[in-house]
């Protein structure tokens, strides 16, 4: 089962870059620690924790310029494709239950929980992905070239949300921890510093609690 | 501590996970034909039949060749997901003798 895990990822992968879609599209979560080891981006890092959630953040909702229907592809492709019953939200199942969800960062108000994109997909949309948005990096493993968000990214962004996480906040503490040995302290400052007054608020909050980084200030 | 408060929300996840996974293939499974195909050769030539159970008589339908690829597909989808739902169900059980 554990051999299927991953080989179902790689399919994923595939068929999303066989649509041109994987450059539309950012790993994040678990599995872009996975990438993050898989591809030796961070030299002597191993990833832990490995769930079966596969979350893709969208960079754009309105690329590729020319839509394409990631619904059907998935459908046709074998994979059980739901909409949530609450959000309409998009959902892929694996045999190997592997579960595939599409996010998009939230602007402005952002009444809207939900979001139609020219993926052909519902991505649900959320607050504080824009850091992961924003500061992503490609990297190679196997034939493909994947998008993750900076380690630096990543890590900050879990210290942002960690309040909001409820029982995962531990779970994301120690996913921090892991990566913590591994980063670049300048480029997490640099990021620190221009996170907005709130996000900033949330971090130190979190270092007040944890009293890990006092690099970033 | 930490560990096993991490490692029982992780478990915990995973048991949701498995449930809705098991309430969306069942969904897909009643859609999709039970039974199987059989081949027969008469005189020469080969003919299909979709047969089925119910209650304690096997019941049979004579399928066109063109038709068979399909049935046979949705057969074949019918069965990975029946031993996938095998799988998630049994995987359940695992997790909830661990978090007793």
């Amino acid at each position: 089962m554990i051999e299927n895990k991953y080989k179902e990822f790689w399919e994923i992968i595939d068929l999303l870059d066989k649509e041109n879609a994987l450059n539309h599209l950012i790993v994040i979560g678990s599995w872009a620690e996975y990438l993050y080891e898989q591809s030796g981006l961070l030299s002597g890092f191993r990833s832990e924790l490995r769930t079966r959630d596969i979350d893709f953040v969208i960079r754009n909702k309105r690329k590729p310029s020319s839509p394409i229907n990631l619904t059907n592809v998935f459908d046709e492709a074998g994979y059980i494709v739901e909409q949530d019953r609450i959000t309409g939200k998009t959902r892929i199942l694996t045999l190997a239950r592997l579960e595939v969800e599409f996010l998009l960062a939230k602007v402005g108000a952002g009444l809207e929980r939900t979001m139609e994109t020219n993926l052909g997909v519902i991505a649900e949309t959320l607050r504080n992905i824009d850091i992961l948005r924003d500061n992503f990096i490609p990297v190679s493993v196997k034939d493909y070239v994947v998008n993750v968000p900076k380690p630096e990214a990543y890590i900050i962004q879990k210290m942002i949300i960690n309040d909001e996480r409820g029982d995962k906040s531990l779970k994301d503490q120690r996913a921090i921890n892991n990566i913590l040995p591994y980063i670049n302290k300048n480029i997490a400052k640099s990021m620190y510093q221009n996170l907005s007054k709130k996000q900033k608020s949330k971090v130190d909050k979190y270092n007040a609690e944890v009293e890990i980084l006092d690099f970033l200030k | 501590m930490a560990e096993t408060s991490i490692l029982k929300q992780v478990l915990l996840e995973e048991f949701e996970r498995n449930n809705h996974f098991i309430e969306s293939a069942e969904k897909e499974v009643s859609q999709l034909p039970i039974g199987y195909i059989s081949k027969k050769s008469i005189n020469n030539k080969t003919y299909f039949y979709y047969q089925w159970r119910e209650g304690d008589k096997i019941r049979s339908k004579y399928i066109k060749m063109k038709d068979v690829q399909i049935l046979n597909k949705k057969i074949r989808r019918r069965k990975e997901l029946e031993e996938a739902i095998r799988k998630a169900k049994n995987e359940n059980r695992r997790i909830e003798r661990a978090l007793k």
